[in-house]
Formats: structure tokens, sequence, C-alpha cells
């Protein structure tokens, strides 16, 4: 049998059970709404059908040497592939019905989702990401939105970096990220609890957008000073900053010291210097700013850890899975930068159930779970969300 | 690593416009690991002493990040030093990368 007449066979075979799937709509997805992903088989049958496969994907899984490739959408976009002449099939890809929402895994060490099992979800809480913007149509982010506001334009023209471009993604709106950098902190902290991508510390948050760092994720003392004095002036609890340098600034020292006199969390990557010792950034070397180390899901401290002994706490920070602008979409980061939301989202958390700035900085250090880290390199140790609540937390 | 450097000034009105442009001139590929979004810097000396920085009023988003060149592959990063004072000047930039600086220099006149 020649490779054509093999193929023309199983076409054939599968051309007649698309016409029985076709009827019934797609086989197993009948749960799934139209805006969720799922992830199937398309056959098709010639180059027009595989472009137009394409052209609906948000992601190919596979591309097989016969004509079909498995690939992730939503649910709406493989409804109108199956009516496509060009499409020979559309089959669900095992016993999925719909793309569950991810918990990553900082979420599941730091028990944050024992805390939303218990109806602790930040609800009422207003945390600042002090960063490059936030995406402003991000489907996991979208509904915790607060107000924004921005220190420096939104641009995604031009490159900045080694032939990396900024991200993918509209400025609607002058806090949006250029960047993705800000989009994943945000994400860490409050992203929403939903059928889709990951679920945050503080679920319900409200997340303002603080723009302060450029598309290259770059920004001066002044920027980030002015970005501090407007979530004081706001009145907000908690000032998230995954930024920093290695020398200090007195306008942003000034900043840090007005907002701490307002009451407003504030908490900082101790950095990215590791390893090394005695070699936390500012902000977080200021007294007013709780410094945070990251952790690797080993509960080793993760190797480009800054540490010092102005590190307070630790938190989940190599390789995180949280939301980026590019086309809405995921990816995982590691950094100090993504250990400081997670204990940004639990400020959150405290403070929406009533606590002040310095009640949740002592609660949070008095209830770190110790992992057998060294002070200065975790602090109190690893951010433990349930403990900090007062729930149960012997769940690993 | 066969990462090469060149560093430009263009002098306007008291205003310093920095050009660092990297070029990867082997037959590989060569990937970069940034600590964090700081790529570059550029440092302004005189008489050896060291009078600005592009990076040190600067702060940096504090996520890892790689970049992979192609052979033959360029970049150019810019840097502006506004209201230099006069005087004469050696200016030094290098990557910010874990593993190679690439670095260039050039002097100049304000």
């Amino acid at each position: 049998m020649s490779g054509k007449d093999k193929h023309t066979s199983r076409r054939d075979v599968l051309k007649t059970a698309t016409g029985a799937l076709a009827a019934t709509g797609i086989v197993g997805m009948a749960e799934a709404r139209p805006v969720d992903k799922v992830e199937v088989n398309v056959g098709f049958d010639d180059v027009r059908g595989k472009a137009a496969v394409e052209r609906k994907a948000d992601s190919v899984v596979r591309e097989f040497n016969f004509d079909a490739m498995t690939v992730q959408l939503p649910k709406k976009a493989a409804d109108a592939l199956q009516r496509n002449p060009s499409i020979r099939y559309v089959e669900e890809n095992g016993e999925m019905h719909a793309l569950a929402q991810t918990t990553p895994w900082g979420i599941d060490r730091t028990d944050s989702e024992v805390a939303h099992a218990n109806g602790e979800t930040g609800s009422g809480a207003d945390v600042a990401i002090i960063d490059t913007g936030i995406d402003s149509d991000h489907p996991d982010l979208q509904g915790n939105l607060g107000k924004g506001k921005s220190f420096v334009q939104c641009s995604t023209k031009g490159g900045c970096r080694f032939g990396a471009k900024p991200a993918d993604n509209t400025c609607n709106t002058s806090w949006d990220d250029d960047n993705n950098h800000g989009t994943h902190c945000a994400g860490i902290a409050g992203g929403v609890d939903n059928t889709e991508g990951a679920v945050g510390v503080g679920p319900d948050v409200t997340l303002h957008a603080v723009k302060v760092l450029d598309k290259c994720g770059s920004g001066s003392f002044s920027d980030i000073a002015a970005g501090v004095q407007w979530v004081a002036d706001q009145g907000y609890d908690v000032a998230s900053m995954s930024l920093g340098g290695s020398s200090s600034s007195s306008a942003l020292q000034d900043a840090v010291q007005y907002a701490a006199e307002k009451g407003v969390f504030q908490v900082a990557a101790a950095g990215n210097s590791g390893p090394c010792s005695d070699c936390v950034g500012y902000p977080a070397a200021y007294s007013e700013v709780m410094a945070v180390s990251s952790t690797a899901s080993d509960d080793t401290l993760s190797d480009f850890s800054s540490t010092g002994p102005e590190v307070e706490i630790a938190a989940p920070g190599s390789d995180i899975y949280s939301s980026v602008a590019s086309n809405g979409g995921y990816d995982t980061y590691s950094g100090t930068s993504m250990a400081c939301p997670h204990v940004a989202g639990a400020a959150g958390q405290l403070m929406a159930d009533g606590a002040t700035a310095s009640d949740a900085r002592s609660t949070l250090t008095s209830s770190a779970e110790d992992i057998g880290l060294a002070s200065n390199e975790s602090g109190a140790g690893l951010l433990d969300v349930a403990s900090a609540l007062g729930l149960d937390s012997s769940d690993d | 690593m066969t990462l090469s450097g060149s560093l430009s000034a263009t002098v306007a009105d008291g205003t310093v416009e920095f050009r660092y442009e990297v070029t990867n001139d082997g037959d590989e590929p060569v990937e970069l690991q940034f600590s964090n979004a700081q790529t570059h810097d550029v440092v302004v000396f005189e008489d050896g002493e060291e009078v600005w920085s592009f990076a040190a009023g600067r702060m940096f988003a504090q996520m890892l990040q790689s970049e992979a060149w192609a052979p033959g592959e360029s970049s150019s990063y810019g840097a502006t030093w506004a209201d230099a004072p006069s005087g004469e000047y050696e200016a030094r930039a290098w990557l910010a990368a874990n593993d190679a600086d690439a670095e260039a220099a050039t002097s100049f006149s304000v």
C-alpha cells in the first residue's frame, strides 16, 4: 500500500466519524462554555484546513506527520472549525472537558488554597502593583482591576533588549503592561479564581496598576518614588514592589517613609544577585519595607536570591506560572520579583480582615514556616497564608 | 564567547546620547543570562573618577531573563546623559549579563 493510499483510506474512515460527531457537537465538550479553553485533536484535508486551525488555535500542542494537530483554543473556535469543510474532524483530547484553572505550586506551598477553601479571598483589600503596569483586559485579572496610574509611557513599539520585543499587548490605558512583568506579578497576588489560568494568593483583592517601569522593565528613582506616593495618597492597603537596584535613592526612601506613615504595607523583592551574602537591594533594604527572598519548590533557597539581615520572609519565586500581558496568556518566570507578590497577596488577605500594615507584617513573620534555611536566607521562614489567617496549615 | 561591543557618544546642547552596539561575531548562537531587567550599563569617567552611570539612577524588574543571539545578530542600546557639565570624559559600556560583558569605550568632550 502506498503512503497516499493509506492516507486516503484513513481519511475516508475519519470523515464518516466526523459526520457522526457533527450531529451532537464535539464529544465530551457539552459542558464547556463558549469562552472556555479546550484541548482538541483536529484533522484537516489540506493546507487551507491547516491554516484555519493555526488561525484559531491559542497554542499548538502537537503537529502530527499526518494531517492532524492537537491544539488549545476556546470552545467556540473549536465549534467553528467543525463547520469548516476543510476540517475532517474535531475531537476532544482525553477526558478533559475544559482546561481547568491551575493551582501554581507557590499557591499550594503557601497553603493559599486552604485559605480560599475557608472563604478567605482578600475581598475588599486594595493591592497596588508598582511595576510595568497590568494588562487591562486579561481574562484572569480584569475582574479584580481597580484604578491605574502611569508615570512612564506605555509603548509596545520598538525593541529593548537582545532581539526581544515588548509585550504583544495593546496600550488600551496609560497603565497597561507593555512588558509582561507587572501582569505576572499581579496574577500571583490576585489572579481571579475562575475556570482558566492560575489562581492568585488573594483571588478577590482589588488590584491597582501603578506603572513606573518602562517596556524594558526599568524605571527612574523619581518615577518609582512618585508611584509609591500615589499609592499612599490613595489610601491603599498594600504596595508590592518587584523591583530593585543596588544603590539607594533618598527620594524613594522618603517616599516609603511617607507611605509607611499613611499605613501602607510595603513589600519588595530582595534582589537576584545571588548566590551572595549581605546583598539585599533597595527598596527592599529600607526598614519600612518587608524584604522577600525566593525559594524553589523543594524548599531550597533559589540560587539567584539575594540574602542578608534585611530579609524578613521567603516565598516561592522559582518557576512560577502566572498571567502575562502578551495575548492575554500565561508564562513561567523566576525571580525574587515572583516571591514578592505572594507576600503582597497574603498581606491583602490579612488587611481585608481588618489588620493594620504593622499587624500584617508581624503576623506574616510569626506565622511563617521554618524550612531550615538560615535567617539571612529566609528571615522568619516560608510564607504560610493559612497559618497567618489562623487556619490549619498542616497541609503541605 | 564571541560578542564584540562598540560605543559612540553624540553631544548636542549639553546632552550626551550614547549608543552601545553589541554583535555576535561568531558562527554559533550565543545565549546570555541576565539576573534582572538590566541589560547594560554606560558609565562616564572624568580623570578616572566615575561621574555618571545609566544604571545608578534606575531600578529594575527582578526577574531572570535569557536571550539567544544568532550568528551575526546585533543589538543596539541607548542611554542619555542630560545636562552634562563641560569637560573631557571617557565612557565605558558593558552588558549586564552574567556570563559576558562585551565592554566598549569611547572618549568625548562636552
